[in-house]
């Protein structure tokens, strides 16, 4: 059940509706359950076991650490949450991968693979519940977050719908005190988590899925492509990656929102940084802090010498490309990113100068003219080389196969001078209509960025804007909508 | 707070179901204005509108009795009908009907306003690549054709028959439903804008409306386009199951009845063939299936010509198209052929 279909337009209007008429916490909170069950049934009723195991193991185990008189109880209980967690993902998503991984070498050594393999579907959003229910022990354990008594709240806590299969990655600590009161319905938030849907919807719908097919035919098979064409496929991979995971992060807090509940924001234009450090604090917010918080810092963060640091970085960074997915280009997608981020650290340029005139960008007020604009063209030129990487970085995810991942990379990096457009070479792919979408989408990211976020703008408008910016939005929404439904990249994770 | 207030919290925010209801109607106003009344579609798709309003039009302002070739691109690069109508004399006049990617299947969408408009001939030209076609007709072909009502409710159980599920039911589809898939109809015509009519290697004036002679080739293309382009088509006649060189055969018989079914001569002819494509699909491929053409045309009553070796390979632009020598070549050839069964029928 994808947020842009009519099956969940059903689902969350029957959730608003029950929820209008119902008057006590206990019984909304079973509706929100119930809703949440249906929503990941959608996909496929078997998995809800899967769901169900992780809430059990994970309430009673936070129980039995919340409980526990010694540290050495709360370790045991801890360590089996990490192992029983840890080992769903490691059963459902990295079995076939281990498998595959042990045939290649054992191939490549000369001897016959030997590993059977395992036919296991990947059940959608494993990823992003685990996590969650993970780092709730580990709080309780921490004493951060105080272990939750009631069953029917906690199960809310890992399977509450908007976020449950591409989060973001909630904490308990933000998100079970504010189901200890009852839900009631404010126009305002109504309002708001309306506009914040929409916003997510128009970043999805019109341009992540019209974007994507430029994206595919490009690194479908992109060998023999010229240096513009995989440019032009690697940049809308990003503008795609963006408008689909920002865009269902959007949509996700805006139904939560409408329920009266908020959930952190995941993304803060990650496209605006100028260093990689930058990057991270502005891309996946929810997890690159769920990995800083429960495995960085645990691993000793930079605490232990510059050795140690930059091993923890490279460690938290693998760990967090393969979380991604069960293949070795998020691996190295996530040690590259690892690399980079120990480099900045090594010739410390890891802090920020934001692009444009945000507060922080602002130039010393005695500062001449040239001055000011030497210190523009360092962020600009700052700016380019960050984003250059970072794009870069996109196609270590994006390309799978080795032979493509090298060609693309030496075409990206050694630019051929190649612009033959009948040479485009992407398929049944309009890519003047794509570049213009691109074009669109970056004018106005830079934009809101300046204005201080799109659902914000919309929300400072007044009524008559709101309702020309809605009515525009519908329009373009019906005019643009792609013909074939997309389901959301982060799914798969 | 109590179920009153939650519901006036909602009464609150009721100008946004409005305003999405207005964006809504604003959509459905302006499909209908840009699409509809203006025609802004994929030029084939325009095309299309126009042969049915041709056919709808044609026989009350024609003194002259009409033959009607139908076909793809082969037929729309390939025959020029004015040369045609030199060879027919009074005995007719001949229009090109062809479309880019026509099959049997979407000749299907044409036949009955071609029977209505009481032809003398009709002419169907068959290229070897798509005989075997099972190719379901594009959904926005289909919207198109029912937006336009291409069939009538007594056409859609005739030729319904010979359709699949999905194609009846887009054909069925409300004009609500119609509407709402115009979306992709103006980008589309901004694409095929892009990759066709602005082709320096074509010649693409009044293509929508060009019954005569709609599409000629500017230039050949290179040996090495050449050669991809027969691979190609080499490739796509070998993936051919006997299967669906069967239910080709079948479709062809029964686009023939549909066709011949107001009383109209059929002639049916295998569309010329590049020398080299022929020789690396094999002559006797070639030949059965210019014999499984002649059974059905045998069986309908039609005539078969098989023109799949009449040009050489200085007559044709690439694999399959004639170019401009082998188009007048072939085009005087077909008519003197034309005007003979034409005659022979009666006219």
């Amino acid at each position: 059940m994808l947020f842009q279909t009519s099956e969940y337009a059903i689902l969350l209007t029957s959730v608003l509706l029950a929820l209008v008429l119902v008057r006590t916490r206990t019984l909304q909170h079973v509706i929100i359950l119930i809703a949440s069950w249906i929503f990941y049934m959608s996909w496929d009723p078997i998995f809800i076991i899967l769901l169900l195991y992780c809430t059990f193991n994970d309430y009673f185990i936070g129980i039995a650490i919340g409980a526990a008189k010694t540290q050495a109880r709360k370790n045991f209980w801890l360590v089996v949450s990490l192992f029983t967690n840890l080992g769903v993902l490691a059963v459902f998503k990295y079995a076939n991968f281990c498998l595959d991984s042990v045939n290649d070498v054992l191939t490549w050594l000369g001897y016959q693979a030997a590993m059977p393999a395992v036919n296991i579907v990947l059940p959608v959003g494993i990823s992003f519940y685990t996590f969650h229910s993970m780092g709730y022990n580990i709080d309780v354990y921490r004493g951060k977050t105080p272990a939750e008594r009631s069953f029917l709240r906690f199960a809310i806590y890992v399977a509450y719908f908007p976020q449950l299969v591409a989060g973001p990655i909630l904490r308990a600590g933000q998100f079970l005190p504010q189901l200890s009161r009852t839900i009631t319905f404010d126009a305002e938030n109504l309002r708001r988590g309306a506009n914040l849907f929409l916003v997510g919807l128009v970043k999805k719908v019109v341009v992540a899925d019209n974007v994507a097919p430029l994206a595919d035919n490009v690194f479908n098979d992109p060998q023999g492509l010229p240096s513009a064409v995989i440019w032009l496929g690697v940049l809308a991979f990003g503008v795609q990656i963006y408008c689909d995971f920002s865009g269902y992060t959007d949509m996700a807090r805006g139904t939560s929102r409408m329920l009266g509940i908020e959930i952190p924001i995941n993304f803060n234009y990650p496209y605006m940084a100028t260093t990689i450090t930058d990057f991270w604090r502005r891309w996946h917010i929810s997890l690159s802090s769920w990995l800083r918080d429960y495995l960085y810092i645990p691993l000793g963060g930079n605490r232990h010498g510059v050795a140690m640091t930059y091993r923890n970085l490279m460690l938290t960074m693998g760990l967090g490309g393969l979380w991604h997915g069960a293949a070795w280009n998020f691996v190295i997608w996530g040690l590259y990113q690892g690399v980079l981020l120990s480099a900045e650290r090594l010739f410390n340029i890891g802090e920020a100068r934001p692009v444009a005139a945000g507060a922080e960008a602002a130039p010393p007020r005695r500062a001449s003219g040239a001055q000011r604009a030497l210190a523009g063209a360092r962020t600009l030129l700052a700016w380019l080389i960050c984003q250059y990487f970072v794009y870069l970085g996109w196609l270590l995810f994006r390309v799978h196969s080795a032979s493509d991942l090298v060609y693309c990379v030496r075409k990206y990096v050694v630019f051929d001078f190649d612009f033959r457009l009948a040479g485009l070479g992407v398929g049944n792919v309009n890519p003047f209509f794509v570049i213009s979408m691109m074009i669109l989408f970056f004018l106005i990211h830079v934009t809101s960025y300046r204005l201080g976020g799109l659902a914000n703008v919309l929300d400072r408008l007044p009524r008559w804007g709101q309702w020309s910016a809605a009515c525009t939005a519908t329009f373009a929404l019906l005019w643009f909508w792609p013909e074939v439904e997309t389901a959301f990249i982060y799914f798969q994770f | 707070m109590t179920i009153p207030e939650n519901l006036r919290a909602f009464w609150r925010v009721r100008d946004l179901a409005l305003v999405v209801g207005v964006g809504f109607a604003l959509y459905c106003a302006s499909a209908i204005v840009i699409v509809s009344h203006l025609r802004l579609m994929p030029v084939t798709m325009q095309r299309m509108v126009e042969i049915k309003n041709f056919l709808q039009h044609q026989k009350p302002n024609n003194p002259h009795p009409a033959v009607h070739l139908l076909g793809s691109s082969v037929l729309l690069e390939g025959v020029d009908c004015d040369i045609i109508d030199g060879e027919l004399g009074d005995a007719g006049r001949a229009y090109n009907l062809a479309w880019t990617g026509a099959t049997f299947r979407q000749w299907l969408l044409v036949l009955p306003a071609v029977v209505r408009s009481e032809p003398r001939a009709v002419v169907l030209c068959v290229d070897l690549p798509s005989l075997s076609s099972t190719a379901r007709i594009p959904e926005q072909r289909l919207n198109v054709a029912a937006w336009w009502d291409f069939l009538g409710p007594g056409d859609l159980d005739r030729v319904g028959v010979l359709l699949d599920s999905e194609e009846l039911r887009a054909l069925r589809s409300s004009r609500f439903s119609q509407l709402m898939r115009f979306r992709a109809l103006p980008l589309g015509a901004f694409d095929s804008y892009l990759r066709e009519v602005a082709r320096p290697d074509l010649r693409y004036e009044g293509y929508e409306t060009n019954f005569k002679a709609p599409w000629v080739r500017r230039q050949a293309v290179s040996a090495e386009a050449l050669e991809r382009n027969i691979e190609q088509y080499r490739a796509s006649i070998a993936a051919q199951t006997d299967e669906q060189r069967s239910a080709g055969a079948r479709m062809l018989r029964a686009v023939i009845q549909q066709a011949g079914a107001g009383g109209a001569a059929v002639i049916v002819t295998l569309t010329p063939l590049h020398p080299e494509l022929c020789r690396r699909i094999g002559q006797e491929s070639v030949a059965q299936a210019a014999e499984r053409i002649a059974a059905a045309c045998r069986e309908t009553g039609a005539v078969f010509l098989d023109d799949s070796a009449f040009l050489d390979a200085r007559e044709f632009s690439d694999a399959v198209h004639p170019f401009t020598n082998g188009r007048e070549r072939w085009s005087a050839a077909l008519g003197r052929r034309i005007a003979q069964v034409v005659r022979a029928a009666g006219g």
